[in-house]
């Protein structure tokens, strides 16, 4: 692993950041996943590494990584953009707290990457800069929101990488990049410094190519955090040394429903032997309330949506489109029109509606009701198994540009939301390919036991074998 | 309560919802958008289905405590570096009235 090639001065950590600065120059032309890069910024820090390397210094657990931010979360003097035009101009004067405690560990920021709008999005289509393309075939989406992270991290463009998770944006883009992703339990991650979107159900995450490397991630940002009062002081537990021997999965019916696409479900019971003859025991169980999932989470999101952003004003800061002496709403209307796209003005109105008289009870308050039902139905299940298992994705990666309204775009989403919604931990394991696409293989477990996951995570991954992208390979 | 649940919204309405979400939408896009919340809304009519009188909202419990209110340096320049129109120290907005 880097790091402790970096520690042993096997190579330098300057010319293991070159390195992939020039892979990012050869490969991101065509897969564009980066919006911003900072290759002088890495470059000074990973000297200043090596001459520590050289003292006999202290190295963090992170030394020499090179890690991709996905761009909704704050870095200190690197333009933010959330994938909108109206944050033009935007530098946040401070990092986020997950930044902070991954440059504590000696990882090195190379740039943010692309993302839909904000992360309203599963396909990275929605971003105001042009889609990102899916490394394993440049005609397909990586998936949404954090796109850009799982492509860039599936090209070998950056080490790891860091996503954010409001409906599945780190699973989506996992499973159709054959990489790892980690959505943690709400409040395991702090989020001061991610611009918000949903905050009951968002959280920042670890992504890369293999296990081991998405846990280290893991344990460097996460942990209670004084500017985020929803963080937790959870420990961290370390991971099983048993494996998945003696693990009880259960598998979710209405994950294998007939929205999901045969050959992606083949896939995944496969995955599921495998996991059987590793030791883990399967069983079947039903949870009554998840097809109810996806309108829940789409009401609680576009109404958490609509209260956020309406901190977009063109006063303080970002995109100012009115100079003139236009009035107040005037003003304000003609920003947030020029600066917001389709998707994000979708949600806006429909937030707006769910929460307005007369409709915020039938709309708002009921869903928030579904969702307490489905905790529950979440949590009761939790007893009986240690962790619950479906395919991340129904479907394979779409086509770019592929035509479809937006509920049928909402409705891939169907076995992402629950995690979210419930607050619970969950995890995308790579899990084959079906005629070279890639499929994801979904794992979900009780709060706060991130170990679980990445136990099995790691177990999963042993022997298979990393693969990359054809074009990634021939780079 | 039972309230009310139109399946659909119609012009004045995207009208309305555009004002209040500040945001000044043309006739093609009002059109557009009319028909799209409407089908998003009727899927979301499937929540009625659904028994909910047992269930309370769901809250989150989730809290490491709340920080002390205690005064901190902050960023003011650096904060106001990044504001588009402004007049020496101070912030420049539209006409209020």
């Amino acid at each position: 692993m880097v790091p402790s090639m970096v520690g042993h001065g096997e190579i330098s950590a300057e010319e293991y950041i070159a390195s992939m600065f020039e892979r990012i120059e050869r490969l991101d032309l065509g897969i564009h996943a980066y919006l911003q890069l900072d290759r002088g910024g890495a470059l000074d820090k990973a000297r200043a590494l090596d001459r520590r390397v050289k003292n006999g210094g202290r190295l963090g657990k992170l030394a020499g990584m090179g890690v991709a931010v996905k761009d909704i979360i704050c870095v200190r003097s690197l333009q933010a953009t959330c994938g909108s035009k109206i944050l033009e101009g935007f530098f946040p004067p401070y990092s986020a707290t997950a930044i902070q405690r991954i440059e504590r560990e000696d990882g090195i920021v190379l740039g943010k990457t692309n993302l839909d709008e904000f992360g309203m999005g599963n396909t990275t289509q929605n971003s105001a800069f042009g889609p990102t393309m899916n490394p394993w075939d440049l005609s397909r989406v990586p998936g949404g929101s954090s796109g850009g992270s799982g492509a860039a991290v599936a090209a070998g463009m950056a080490s790891v990488a860091l996503g954010s998770d409001t409906g599945g944006s780190i699973r989506c883009p996992a499973s159709f990049c054959s990489v790892v992703g980690l959505k943690p339990t709400y409040g395991r991650v702090s989020r001061y410094g991610l611009i918000p979107y949903a905050n009951s159900l968002e959280q920042i995450g670890p992504m890369g190519r293999e296990a081991e490397s998405v846990w280290l991630l893991f344990e460097a940002i996460a942990g209670h955090d004084p500017e985020d009062a929803t963080s937790s002081t959870e420990p961290v537990r370390p991971l099983r040394a048993g494996g998945v021997e003696g693990l009880r999965v259960g598998r979710i019916k209405e994950f294998f429903g007939e929205g999901a696409q045969p050959k992606v479900k083949e896939k995944v019971m496969d995955g599921c032997a495998r996991l059987e003859t590793l030791g883990a025991k399967v069983g079947d169980l039903s949870i009554a309330s998840l097809p109810y999932s996806l309108a829940v989470y789409y009401i609680i999101a576009m109404a958490e949506a609509s209260s956020n952003l309406s901190r977009y004003d063109g006063v303080r800061y970002g995109l100012s489109a009115e100079k003139g002496t236009v009035d107040w709403n005037t003003a304000f209307s003609r920003t947030r029109s020029e600066g917001f796209g389709e998707e994000v003005k979708r949600r806006i109105l429909l937030g707006t509606f769910v929460l307005s008289a007369g409709y915020y009870e039938a709309y708002y308050v009921r869903a928030q009701k579904v969702r307490e039902l489905l905790t529950r139905e979440f949590t009761l299940a939790l007893k009986k198994f240690d962790v619950l298992l479906g395919p991340t994705m129904p479907v394979l990666p779409p086509k770019l540009g592929e035509k479809v309204t937006p509920l049928e775009d909402y409705l891939i989403d169907i076995n992402t939301v629950a995690a979210n919604l419930t607050g619970l931990p969950a995890i995308s394991v790579p899990c084959g390919f079906v005629d070279g696409l890639p499929v994801g293989m979904q794992l979900i477990a009780p709060r706060f036991r991130e170990d679980v996951l990445l136990t099995a995570a790691v177990a999963f991954g042993k022997g298979q074998g990393l693969k990359s992208p054809p074009l990634a390979e021939a780079a | 309560m039972k309230a009310q649940r139109p399946l659909s919204v119609d012009a004045r309405q995207v009208e309305r919802l555009a004002e209040l979400s500040r945001l000044s939408l043309n006739p093609q896009e009002a059109e557009r958008l009319r028909g799209e919340l409407s089908s998003i809304l009727e899927y979301f009519a499937a929540l009625d289905k659904v028994d909910v009188s047992e269930a309370s909202p769901a809250q989150d419990g989730t809290s490491g405590g709340l920080r002390g209110d205690k005064v901190r340096p902050s960023m003011p320049e650096e904060i106001l570096k990044g504001v588009p129109q402004k007049k020496g120290r101070y912030v420049r907005a539209p006409k209020v009235f």
